[in-house]
């Protein structure tokens, strides 16, 4: 499941990621005092980003830096497979803009907005669709995005896949003179096909653009057959290590909340207002989709390690924890790994737990404590009351959600010298 | 002689033919058997063929194979009775019988026991087993990881009966292979990281009823100790020690586990086994000797009575579990010949004990670098503990040789009677080890340490050697990569056979080591090479790949590496495993080709 989850993250990634544009030489870092915001970005990828800054990215990038007095300056990367690792984690850039929440390469903002996949229809044919299974689909010509960049099946092909539904046209998403971003939408308002899914911001901007008026109606934010999630926050994202940029980001798009808002409403993104948990499956079988949660950057600070005891010559230290958190590995590594597995990443017998506590999955403070201490019999969960204390349960926590916040890599953790 | 009288003369010798020739056949049957898991009694696995030899082992290639079906590690090896092949499998525990009589073995018969698959994390280290066992009334025995002990009938595959003997839901599995004396089948148990009692258990072998049960801590009662009892050390005198060596009531969770192969002298009429770890892998926990975890016992089959008992890790604190085999040789020391027994610890010592009276004669380290003791006091029987790696929770205690898979764990060796060497398969494997302090809930793991493992000295993570027990030094090594995980085969034609976790069996010379033929199997090999005669007169050997076990429990039950402490401490060691093998139990068969066989 972890595994469909994170080809979906990729794919959605693959279709967001295309970011932010600007004349990159253009601003002129070098009379500034401080240093240029270092975003990556899409070249050639509206709504959200091309060479000419005229994505919403690219503006919001500007709101951004602006707040933190900085200019922007661009590393242009087409969005392909490769795209993370040639950019931010090449440090050609320090942010990408426009990051599906969830992707676990990244330490994330909260979401500044949301949007869901619509499907998008010629207004005059008032088909009204709204779900998977209404029987129509099966007549009708759907235009979907093709396999992702990494071969991954769209979303909307998994859930349509999973009901046999046949008769869809594939749009590309390798944009290039032949292939744009609007043709999914051009083509339902020149009748090539009868109804697109289209992700929202895609959806609204170039519905808009179009002389017919198109009909849009959202997805479910999961689809409750498969699970496949089809709403999704868009956060920015920086290095796991830069969290002083990512809360300072995190404030300035927090005070340019109305800007955004403005620009969201111009762009014509359909939002999607289901900040709680709307695209959770009913029940922990299915991948767990994004929700919000307000403890992104913030929700640890207590129990970690001092970043500062994390960084030694320029390196973050990756396995430095509190005593805290060594204990609670200590204690995960002789009871809960032989379900849980080795680091929390899970095995077929229960969750990743690194899932369960991120911002995605459902396993708040209150509720790990709570299935320590009395189980989930029905799941195959005992309770540990009689082996754990429940200083030795936070302890644990600490040790978990210090995994699932990616401040600590996989294998054996050391505390900082001296403690 | 009248045309009558020579008729009948006739008559009579070619009974006389028919009848010896029946009989010289019985007797290479017998030879070319491999009725029980070491082959014989003492364990010493070692075989009289010797079609394959020095020679031509060169030419030696795959004949047939078998897989089992089981992807998870494959330990131990089949039998041979008469013309029928009896395999097991890793959990659930499958066995099969093949015909050898016809070209490629079709199966006789296979016999697939229900199993619940909660059991399977409750097994430390990979879901092995390591064989089966056989009664002359025809009857298999298996232990069943999730605690039942299984006598089936030999002919047919059905099941006879069906005993508990562990229960999984408390924590105890059962891997080894029981061991058939007389009329009784003994079982041991395993679940040393669950806070168990070891003991070992005899059943009638026709109906399955209990006949004894001898503990491993505990009162002398239970332990069976009595009067005619031998204890030669200091440490080893007093009354109740499995009680007063332990702190509080921690002996009833004191582990002491039963899970290695057994061995068994006629003559003597004694069983001899030992014991593994202390319950809880905190020595913090458990001050004193915690006896008699990390011993050996020889013990009465009968009664169950133990005649003498040896502890070789007093208050362990690196899981060096004392379960290996108990290798019975009568050996030349001092002039004179000693009924020996030969045991490779997995605390990096070799003895050699008198195995009448269970007195040391020879202690010294067959690995390099063992550093947790300097010797061992021949004349108290106790290590000399070097201070500096001993373990405790309050830190982690670094660069201790060897790991807790020991520089040998439970891969057997053999012996030659031929050049008098043991021949071991070793790992090469040192250790940093935390202890954790951990309480004991029923069912739930009792391990309390945290151990990494890495390469030992040298960098080369196993070692085959020759072994002179009468001296208790090294005669050859060949160096591999991985450990040599995989029992080891001695034969009459000069030959020792090996496998090592790569998936090669290798076969050298006895005398040398000299490398002369290998093969890759499958892959990677933990069980154990046997050979026997086919009915059609032509050795060949056999042996089980399959990665898992301890040391290939990453590859068994898909560990990464990312974590060193993973699979008990075995990541740190062998997280590269998966580069050379894959899972998967599959038996192969070797032979020499027609040309060379007939030579």
């Amino acid at each position: 499941m972890a595994q469909t989850l994170n080809q979906l993250l990729k794919w959605v990634g693959a279709l967001l990621l295309v970011v932010v544009v600007l004349l990159g030489r253009g601003t002129s870092a070098e009379v500034e005092q401080r240093p240029a915001l270092r975003v990556c970005a899409d070249p050639d990828n509206l709504p959200f980003s091309n060479r000419e800054e005229r994505g919403i990215e690219n503006k919001i990038a500007i709101l951004v830096a602006g707040e933190l007095g900085r200019t922007v300056s661009y590393f242009w990367w087409p969005h392909r497979r490769g795209f993370i690792r040639n950019t931010i984690k090449a440090n050609e850039c320090d942010v990408i803009m426009g990051v599906p929440e969830g992707m676990d390469m990244f330490l994330t903002t909260r979401p500044y907005y949301r949007s869901a996949f619509q499907y998008v229809s010629r207004a005059d044919r008032n088909l009204k669709i709204t779900s998977f299974d209404d029987p129509r689909l099966r007549q009708l010509k759907i235009g979907i995005a093709t396999i992702g960049y990494d071969y991954t099946n769209s979303p909307a092909a998994v859930a349509l896949g999973a009901r046999g539904i046949t008769g869809l046209v594939g749009f590309s998403t390798f944009y290039n003179e032949q292939n744009r971003p609007g043709d999914i939408v051009d083509a339902v308002a020149k009748g090539t096909v009868d109804v697109s899914i289209v992700w929202g911001p895609i959806a609204g901007y170039y519905a808009k653009q179009e002389p017919l008026p198109l009909a849009l109606q959202p997805l479910p934010d999961i689809d409750p057959r498969t699970k496949t999630p089809f709403a999704f926050g868009v956060v920015a994202g920086v290095r796991k290590s830069d969290k002083e940029l990512a809360a300072q980001i995190q404030a300035a798009l927090d005070r340019e909340r109305d800007a955004i808002s403005r620009l969201l409403a111009e762009y014509n993104f359909p939002l999607s207002d289901s900040a709680a948990p709307a695209a959770r499956p009913t029940d922990d079988s299915g991948p767990p989709a994004p929700k919000k949660k307000a403890d992104r950057i913030h929700g640890n600070q207590g129990r970690a390690a001092k970043t500062s005891d994390r960084k030694s010559g320029g390196k973050v230290d990756k396995l430095l924890v509190s005593p805290e958190e060594y204990q609670g590995w200590k204690w995960f590594h002789v009871y809960c790994f032989r379900c849980h597995g080795i680091d929390a990443v899970g095995t077929t017998l229960a969750p990743n737990l690194v899932n369960s506590l991120s911002a995605q999955g459902s396993v708040t403070h209150d509720v790990f404590l709570k299935t320590v201490k009395e189980g989930r019999p029905e799941k195959g969960m005992q309770s540990w009351t009689s082996l754990l204390d429940d200083n030795q349960i936070e302890q644990l926590y600490a040790y978990v959600k210090a995994r699932s916040d990616g401040r600590l890599a996989r294998g054996r953790p050391h505390k900082a010298p001296g403690k | 002689m009248s045309k009558k009288s020579r008729q009948i003369y006739r008559v009579c010798v070619l009974a006389l033919l028919v009848l010896g020739l029946a009989s010289v056949r019985a007797a290479a049957d017998s030879q070319g058997e491999w009725t029980m898991t070491g082959r014989t009694y003492d364990l010493q696995r070692f075989s009289p063929l010797d079609q394959i030899k020095a020679s031509n082992v060169a030419q030696l290639q795959a004949a047939w194979s078998f897989s089992t079906g089981v992807l998870r590690g494959h330990e131990g090896n089949p039998l041979v009775l008469g013309n029928v092949m009896y395999v097991h499998s890793a959990f659930p525990n499958i066995v099969y019988a093949l015909d050898l009589t016809k070209p490629g073995a079709p199966m006789l018969w296979k016999h697939v026991p229900t199993q619940p698959a909660e059991t399977i994390p409750v097994a430390c280290c990979d879901v092995v087993n390591r064989g089966l066992a056989y009664h002359p009334s025809g009857k298999l025995f298996i232990e069943l990881l999730a605690g039942d002990l299984l006598a089936i009938d030999a002919k047919s595959g059905k099941q006879l009966w069906r005993v508990k003997n562990a229960d999984y839901k408390e924590g105890s599995t059962m891997t080894n292979a029981p061991i058939v004396i007389k009329d009784i089948v003994i079982a041991g148990i395993s679940g040393g990281e669950f806070g168990v009692r070891g003991r070992v258990t005899a059943f009638n072998v026709n109906t399955g009823q209990e006949v004894w049960r001898a503990y491993s801590t505990g009162p002398d009662a239970d332990v069976k100790i009595g009067s005619d009892f031998i204890a030669n050390y200091p440490s080893h005198k007093g009354k109740d020690l499995g009680v007063s060596t332990w702190q509080g009531e921690e002996w009833k969770r004191g582990g002491g586990t039963t899970w290695g192969w057994y061995s068994y002298d006629p003559q003597l009429n004694l069983f001899y086994y030992s014991t593994g770890n202390p319950g809880s892998w905190n020595p913090d926990q458990r001050p004193g000797d915690n006896k008699w975890s990390m011993t050996i016992f020889a013990r009465n089959p009968d009664t169950g009575m133990a005649r003498w008992a040896y502890q070789m890790t007093p208050h362990d604190e690196w899981d060096y579990d004392g379960v290996n085999e108990n290798i019975l040789v009568d050996l030349p020391i001092d002039g004179r010949t000693v009924k020996a027994l030969v045991h490779f610890d997995r605390n990096g010592f070799g003895y050699t004990l008198d195995r009448t009276n269970g007195k040391v004669l020879v202690a010294q380290p067959y690995g390099p670098g063992v550093n947790w003791a300097s010797k061992v006091d021949l004349t108290t029987g106790v290590p000399a503990k070097n201070p500096q790696f001993g373990t405790t929770a309050k830190k982690n205690t670094e660069k201790i040789c060897p790991a807790a898979i020991g520089y040998k764990d439970q891969q057997p060796a053999a012996f030659s009677p031929a050049t008098g060497f043991f021949y071991v398969p070793t790992n090469n494997i040192c250790m940093d080890y935390e202890g954790v302090e951990v309480k004991y809930a029923v069912g739930q793991p009792y391990v309390g340490a945290i151990v990494r493992m890495f390469p030992g000295p040298g960098g080369n993570r196993g070692r085959f050697i020759a072994w002179d027990a009468t001296k208790g030094k090294v005669v050859w090594e060949i160096k591999e990569t991985l450990a040599a995980y995989g029992g080891a085969l001695a034969t009459a034609g000069g030959v020792v056979f090996y496998g090592t976790m790569e998936g090669w069996l290798k076969g050298v010379d006895a005398k040398s080591g000299k490398e002369l033929w290998k093969f890759k199997t499958p892959s990677g090999i933990i069980g154990n090479p046997m050979t026997y005669l086919g009915p059609d007169g032509k050795q060949y050997v056999a042996v089980l790949s399959g990665i898992g076990g301890w040391a290939g429990i990453g590859v068994a039950a898909g560990i990464g590496p990312e974590d060193p402490t993973a699979g008990l401490g075995a990541l740190g060691a062998f997280g590269d495993a998966d580069k050379y093998t894959n899972q998967g139990g599959v038996l192969t068969v070797f032979a020499l080709p027609e040309r060379v066989a007939s030579k």
